[in-house]
């Protein structure tokens, strides 16, 4: 795999569902539910300032007065580590194991959100490399066992 | 033929390898070319797994299963009933399930968890794992030994050994 050479753009796939930083609770859970990559990117026009995940919801959101209306900037992950779309794949994996994160946005130059990097992109990407057999192999690894037949 | 594993060449029809002892059986295990294959080949489940998973019952309320998953920070209880695996409940059923403000006091775990969730063998390798990850969309498998829990293996214990891996391979 050519960790080095490939930007982590490549590992992209599925579009980032936004949401602006000022959507009430009501709307963002909605959009949340729908997104394919299970969270939202939380923009404050066409720059990033957090993501909503559902670890967010697990933590603020079900609690007795917590209200509807609350704007989703109350309850994101801020602030993210985020990395341009031309970084490696090695510079980015680097970063999710040192920072323990599983959702990598990829930011350009100007601000602008290019992108997000989940833990199961990462797992695709490594996949589409592996031979078939590798992921076709037999359910169960059987040891030797020397005192079979003995 | 040859070893899957070692490369040695064997009689035709040999039950195991002469030089590693290798069930020939499995005649289509191929041999791994790197440390990633080697992981998703030859490294069981066992070696990842969370053994100490935090368990509901079904009758529980998804207040306490809220409560727990926030304490405890995991993204997924084992539901028990009786010891017996009845069900998962995640991140993912309860934001589903419940609407911004409700405590889910009135609900049970039963309502809301996956019921008859695939699980995995503590054997079973690594790469078996990733398969269900990827091919299932799950994010979670109990893991099973002997017919009793064990524990739980996430996606995000797969992605943990998957980067040391490669990060491992880049630096050699």
């Amino acid at each position: 795999m050519p960790l080095f050479t490939t930007p982590v753009s490549a590992l992209v796939r599925r579009p980032v569902t936004r949401v602006e930083q000022t959507a009430p609770l009501r709307e963002a859970v909605e959009q949340l539910r729908q997104a394919p990559s299970r969270c939202l990117a939380v923009m404050d026009g066409e720059r990033l300032v957090g993501l909503f995940l559902e670890r967010n919801m697990i933590k603020h959101c079900y609690k007795a007065g917590v209200d509807e209306g609350t704007p989703v900037q109350a309850v994101m992950t801020a602030p993210l580590v985020s990395v341009r779309p031309e970084t490696s794949v090695v510079e980015a994996l680097r970063l999710m194991d040192t920072q323990r994160i599983r959702h990598l946005p990829l930011v350009d130059e100007a601000g602008a959100l290019r992108g997000l990097i989940r833990g199961r992109d990462l797992l695709e990407y490594v996949a589409e490399w592996l031979p078939q057999a590798i992921l076709n192999a037999p359910e169960h690894l059987a040891p030797f066992d020397a005192t079979e037949g003995a | 033929m040859p070893c899957p594993s070692c490369g040695v060449d064997n009689i035709a029809g040999s039950d195991y390898c002469d030089n590693c002892g290798w069930d020939l059986h499995q005649t289509d295990i191929p041999i791994p070319q790197d440390a990633v294959e080697e992981l998703f080949l030859h490294h069981p489940v066992r070696e990842i797994v969370t053994t100490q998973p935090v368990t509901i019952g079904p009758d529980a309320s998804m207040s306490d299963g809220i409560a727990l998953l926030h304490k405890h920070r995991v993204r997924a209880l084992l539901v028990l009933d009786e010891g017996a695996l009845v069900g998962i409940l995640t991140e993912h059923d309860t934001v589903r399930a419940l609407g911004v403000g409700q405590s889910g006091a009135s609900m049970r775990v039963a309502e809301v968890m996956t019921s008859a969730p695939f699980t995995v063998d503590s054997d079973a390798p690594v790469g078996l794992a990733a398969k269900r990850f990827l091919v299932d969309s799950v994010h979670h498998l109990p893991v099973v030994e002997g017919g009793k829990i064990l524990g739980i293996v996430a996606m995000g214990d797969v992605l943990e050994a998957l980067i040391a891996v490669l990060l491992g391979e880049t630096e050699s």
